[in-house]
């Protein structure tokens, strides 16, 4: 427990770093491209459909991961924890919050089989038929 | 309050700390806590209070306050139920008595009900549903809020659930406005027990919100409701805020009801409630809290004044420790002085 503590407490090394996050959607999705603007708005979950009706799923990476703080500050502007905390209560109020999936793998097999899913790596390999909607910053 | 209370919360609390995960850890494989389980279309999750109290005047005791399972289905745009089960007030030890001597649970179901959903904007809600007055009622789970002690402002004088339909039509425009209006035209789902201080029918409101930030707001809340078995009808106006400042959270709610037709027993034809709270972040996890509440009941003449000052513990989103002391003066409306500690998880 301690050493949990400690990680939580340990600022991501590398969050600060300059990177990029490719935001990557399935590739049905009926966009090619997105601001930051509309993916906060997807993540933040207000917007919950894509223009050709179907459910948008965003999906998230795991709370340890120092792509999701990146992400967070990056492309969000917000803490991980202060969106952790709007994520609980919207789901409270009967709003899915994003799927969480625990590695950038894991995320590219979600978005590929899951038809309106959206994610975001920080790696092009492996992406197949997958659309790459942004590169951020 | 003898050290004997003392004690007894110290003692269940440490109990608490041994036998529950207050790890910072949340993640498990392939779990996250507060995220609840998918299968399929369906979200299975919900949230616990257990609850140590030593009140003034009373025994000290443990209790699960509340248990409580949501399932929320996203078949299709016609397809959303969402349903919530909760096990109430399950007392597990009282003070001079054995344990689980007369645990006498309340089973609620708390929601139930269907969106059909019309676009991005505008979704139709059939069934039993949370009234939207306020912020606290919508969202009052244990580890979504500040203190174990509920302010009277957010439940005592209005009904707190509507069976029925409303019409939300939310991220509206640039600064994402939320609306809903919502009747009911008939009786409760699941009615409240017969002792309930108020039975309502003829429901109907609407609440406006305007987000300022990621949890930030301020609403507007209007409500109409008739008292059953009277004549009585009242018309309730609220306003509720959050307003972030770096580490300090502030939140207010506060209500005005006007009563028609009042029974001649009632002490004033009108009601107000109001609070302020803060939450400040003293340290990384750790949370200082203080509020203040006025309540000017209907039947009651004096203001009943109440004041709560905490801590919370929260090593995560998902839990929370809170400790507080509660010191009430004026008319009592259900909220005694004393020390109160919970452990509240969402699950």
């Amino acid at each position: 427990m301690l050493a949990a503590a400690v990680l939580l407490l340990t600022p991501c090394a590398d969050s600060a770093a300059a990177r990029t996050v490719y935001v990557i959607a399935n590739s049905s999705t009926p966009v090619s491209e997105l601001s930051r603007e509309d993916i906060e708005k997807i993540y933040l979950l207000r917007q919950q459909f894509w223009p050709d009706g179907k459910a948008v799923v965003p999906v998230n990476r795991d709370a340890a991961s120092d792509l999701r703080a990146f992400f967070s500050d990056i492309v969000l502007k917000q803490s991980p924890r202060s969106l952790s905390t709007y994520w609980n209560q919207m789901h409270f109020r009967g709003k899915s919050p994003p799927v969480v999936q625990g590695s950038s793998q894991s995320v590219v097999a979600f978005v590929r089989n899951v038809p309106g899913a959206i994610g975001y790596v920080d790696d092009l390999s492996g992406l197949g038929d997958l659309k790459i909607l942004a590169e951020l910053p | 309050m003898d050290g004997r209370k003392h004690r007894a919360v110290a003692s269940v609390l440490g109990l608490l700390a041994c036998a529950l995960p207050a790890s910072s850890q949340a993640q498990t494989d392939g779990y996250i806590l507060g995220q609840g389980v998918n299968a399929g279309p369906f979200n299975i999750a919900g949230y616990a209070t257990i609850e140590a109290e030593a009140k003034k005047g009373e025994d000290a005791g443990l209790l699960i306050d509340d248990l409580s399972l949501f399932v929320k289905g996203s078949v299709n745009s016609m397809i959303n139920p969402f349903l919530e089960l909760e096990i109430a007030e399950a007392d597990l030890w009282f003070e001079g008595d054995p344990p689980l001597k007369d645990p006498d649970p309340r089973l609620d179901i708390e929601r139930l009900y269907n969106d059909f959903i019309f676009g991005e904007h505008a979704t139709v809600r059939a069934g039993k549903m949370l009234a939207p007055v306020g912020e606290w009622n919508l969202i009052h789970a244990g580890p979504l809020v500040w203190t174990t002690t509920r302010p009277l402002t957010t439940y005592r004088n209005f009904p707190e659930f509507v069976t029925g339909v409303s019409f939300i039509s939310e991220n509206i425009g640039e600064n994402q406005l939320r609306l809903e209006g919502y009747w009911q035209p008939a009786g409760d789902l699941d009615p409240p027990p017969a002792d309930a201080l108020y039975r309502f029918e003829n429901t109907m409101g609407f609440q406006a919100e305007l987000p300022l930030g990621l949890t930030d707001k301020i609403g507007l809340s209007i409500q109409h409701a008739d008292l059953k078995r009277t004549q009585e009808s009242q018309l309730l106006i609220g306003l509720n805020g959050r307003f972030t400042f770096d580490r300090l959270e502030l939140e207010t709610e506060m209500s005005w009801t006007s009563i028609a037709n009042p029974l001649p027993g009632r002490v004033r034809d009108s009601e107000f409630g109001g609070y302020i709270q803060g939450a400040y972040e003293v340290f990384t996890n750790w949370f200082a809290v203080g509020r203040a509440e006025v309540f000017k009941d209907r039947n009651v003449q004096k203001t009943s004044r109440n004041f709560v000052f905490g801590v919370n513990y929260r090593p995560n989103p998902a839990i929370a420790w809170k400790l507080e002391y509660v010191e009430q003066s004026g008319a009592d409306l259900g909220i005694s002085s004393g020390v109160i500690a919970s452990f509240n998880v969402l699950f």
